[in-house]
């Protein structure tokens, strides 16, 4: 049947797929706050349902990801350069890999959490599934983007999202020095390997925050071409 | 000679049939991409967009149909070269005809994104090259329409670039879209409506037989766009907005706005295309009647026919409420990212440089300039995502056209003349 020349023109937007594949990561990122009550409590089966939770949201997000691909790799005009977009979506998915090595550490090396740190630690998790969600606000923003031509007042309201997600960046830094310390406080008490996968574990909740803030910075890039 | 008295009244006959199946393709097949933006952004539903298209397309191709019509029936042929066996040309319009219907009824078939005009002149070209020689074309204005070929597409980009960016500015970049969109949206709507009254009342109430002065003509244009306007804001105001406000901004029910703006835009493509299209087919129908009815004088200032331009409307009209229905209906599945304010951007530039070239004579293609128009908002970042591939093949489709046009012009017009001269 006649294929509209007009409409033919218009090839599937990368947006939509972009947005799908955040939210899947946040979701699974989410999970880590209910993962880590269950290591609290040594709740190990609740635990491993929650790893492959994650572990099928990691597979979901890296269909939409080919998905987003495909859209990308034909010869497409799009309003912002192609790379920007591929940059992005590569660091959304090392997000959602972090989530998931995170989670495989907690649940199948049964890591316990100290009840002196417990707090602080819950506390800081959740800083940095705040932070991550906060990277998906900035994503969904593409849209309005897209709407705006990309500048004027909604280019400079993405742009002060991206500066608060820097800001909580460096309140979760601090929260990790200080959690640090109070291992370093009990590191006597811990049985050296858990010590050290307790250092590991911290160390990728803050790269996880970094990510969310890197997936701002590649949509602070778009806005300044 | 005796060709002609003899056989006059059945080559007329033959002619209008031709003709007016060529309108009804038009208005069954291209009308498609007239209305294509408009159905693809959602801002008019499939029976919309046809009753729409069957009214605008009449009155584009009724009033302002004329100097199009013209250019095709005595603009591209020196007539003189025929003088002397004004037969062939008669022949080698109905040739024409044959031949651009086919061309687009495989296009059509096969899916390719052909342009109508580009096959007719593909057509005329054929048959003169092969009967009366180079010099029977008239290069200069050949050479001209061309040019427009290239020139309106880049206008219609920079046009469409210019009002996708004052639409940023004056609604998009606003602290209150929503405010803006409703304050400036019927301005727009009121310019759509000044540029098509305009070129209508300058160009086509002419041949109806209301000549106007330019400064009446203008007056009552200023008036039509006061109109248009007025209605544009009663009918924003009795829009129902969703309550809920996504984020900061509002852009769900500033997209409302312009689908409003849409319906206008819409009026203008669906009378730009019938003011260029309707020549097509009824172009080469008039060279034939004028030279019969003067019994072989091929008489360059002989006025047209009062019946062959509605002959033409009716036929477009008529593929449209048959088969608009279906093709129209195709469109619209696969869009993901074009908003009305994409659509109304691109749909205005292009039917104000349609309607433009229509009143200056030269038979361009309307999918082309739409093309055009769409690039520049895509050149605006205005669209999220253009298939490049698409657009180039769309083009080679328009290159070989012209070529296969007049090859297959060439062919009927041995046919026929053998069949006559036998």
């Amino acid at each position: 049947m006649t294929m509209n020349p007009i409409l033919a023109m218009f090839a599937r937007s990368p947006i939509n797929p972009i947005k799908e594949h955040m939210a899947a990561v946040t979701k699974g990122c989410k999970l880590l706050i209910p993962l880590f009550d269950a290591a609290s409590a040594s709740d190990w089966e609740r635990a491993k349902e929650l790893y492959s939770e994650i572990s099928t949201l990691k597979k979901t997000a890296d269909s939409v990801k080919r998905d987003v691909r495909c859209t990308l790799a034909q010869n497409v005009l799009l309003p912002v350069s192609k790379t920007h977009f591929t940059e992005l979506l590569s660091k959304q998915g090392q997000s959602i890999r972090c989530v998931r090595e995170i989670a495989t550490a907690v649940t199948f090396r049964e890591m316990e959490i100290p009840k002196e740190i417990i707090e602080n630690f819950t506390s800081f998790v959740s800083e940095c599934v705040v932070i991550t969600e906060r990277a998906q606000s900035v994503v969904n923003e593409l849209d309005e983007l897209l709407e705006t031509g990309f500048k004027g007042r909604e280019a400079q309201l993405v742009e002060k999202m991206i500066r608060d997600l820097d800001v909580s960046l460096d309140l979760t830094e601090d929260k990790k020095i200080e959690l640090m310390s109070q291992v370093r406080q009990i590191e006597d008490q811990l049985s050296p390997v858990s010590a050290v996968f307790l250092y590991d574990v911290l160390s990728r909740l803050s790269k996880l925050a970094e990510l969310a803030e890197q997936c701002g910075a590649k949509i602070e890039v778009m806005l300044s071409e | 000679m005796e060709i002609i008295s003899t056989y006059g009244p059945t080559l007329i006959l033959f002619a209008a049939v031709v003709g007016f199946l060529m309108a009804w393709g038009v208005g069954a097949n291209d009308v498609a991409n007239a209305m294509g933006t408009s159905v693809g952004s959602k801002a008019l539903t499939i029976k919309q967009a046809v009753i729409i298209a069957m009214v605008f397309e009449f009155a584009g191709a009724y009033l302002a149909g004329g100097e199009v019509t013209a250019t095709i029936r005595k603009g591209i042929i020196d007539g003189d070269y025929f003088t002397n066996s004004p037969e062939l040309l008669v022949f080698g319009m109905i040739s024409s005809l044959l031949a651009a219907g086919l061309w687009l009824a495989l296009a059509s078939y096969r899916g390719w994104p052909v342009s109508t005009t580009h096959s007719i002149i593909g057509g005329i070209l054929g048959f003169a090259l092969t009967s009366a020689g180079i010099d029977s074309v008239s290069w200069g204005k050949v050479g001209g329409i061309f040019a427009s070929w290239i020139v309106t597409p880049a206008i219609a980009g920079v046009i469409a670039y210019l009002i996708f960016m004052s639409a940023q500015r004056l609604i998009f970049d606003k602290k209150d879209p929503l405010e803006a969109a409703k304050r400036y949206v019927p301005y727009y709507m009121g310019l759509a409506g000044l540029v098509l009254a305009m070129v209508t009342i300058k160009k086509g109430l002419k041949h109806v037989g209301l000549g106007l002065d330019p400064e009446v003509g203008f007056l009552i244009s200023v008036m039509i766009a006061i109109i248009v306007f007025a209605i544009g804001k009663v009918a924003i105001k009795r829009i129902q907005f969703d309550e809920q406000t996504k984020g900061s901004s509002n852009f769900n029910n500033v997209e409302k706005i312009f689908a409003v703006l849409m319906v206008v835009t819409a009026c203008c493509m669906a009378f730009a295309h019938g003011s260029n299209d309707v020549a097509n087919a009824i172009g080469p129908l008039a060279a034939v009647v004028s030279i019969v009815n003067s019994e072989g004088q091929i008489n360059q200032s002989a006025a047209l026919d009062w019946w062959i331009l509605p002959l033409g409307a009716v036929g477009i009209v008529l593929g449209l409420a048959l088969f608009g229905q279906r093709v129209i209906g195709t469109i619209g599945q696969g869009i993901t990212h074009l908003t009305p304010s994409r659509g109304f951007a691109a749909e205005l530039a292009a039917a104000s440089t349609v309607v433009l070239a229509s009143g200056t004579g030269l038979p361009i293609s309307t999918t082309q300039t739409l093309v055009g128009a769409v690039m520049g908002v895509g050149m605006a970042r205005g669209i999220a995502a253009l298939n490049m591939s698409t657009i180039r093949r769309i083009i080679l489709s328009w290159m070989v056209t012209l070529p296969a046009g007049a090859i297959l012009s060439y062919i009927f017009f041995t046919i026929i003349r053998s069949i006559f001269t036998l």
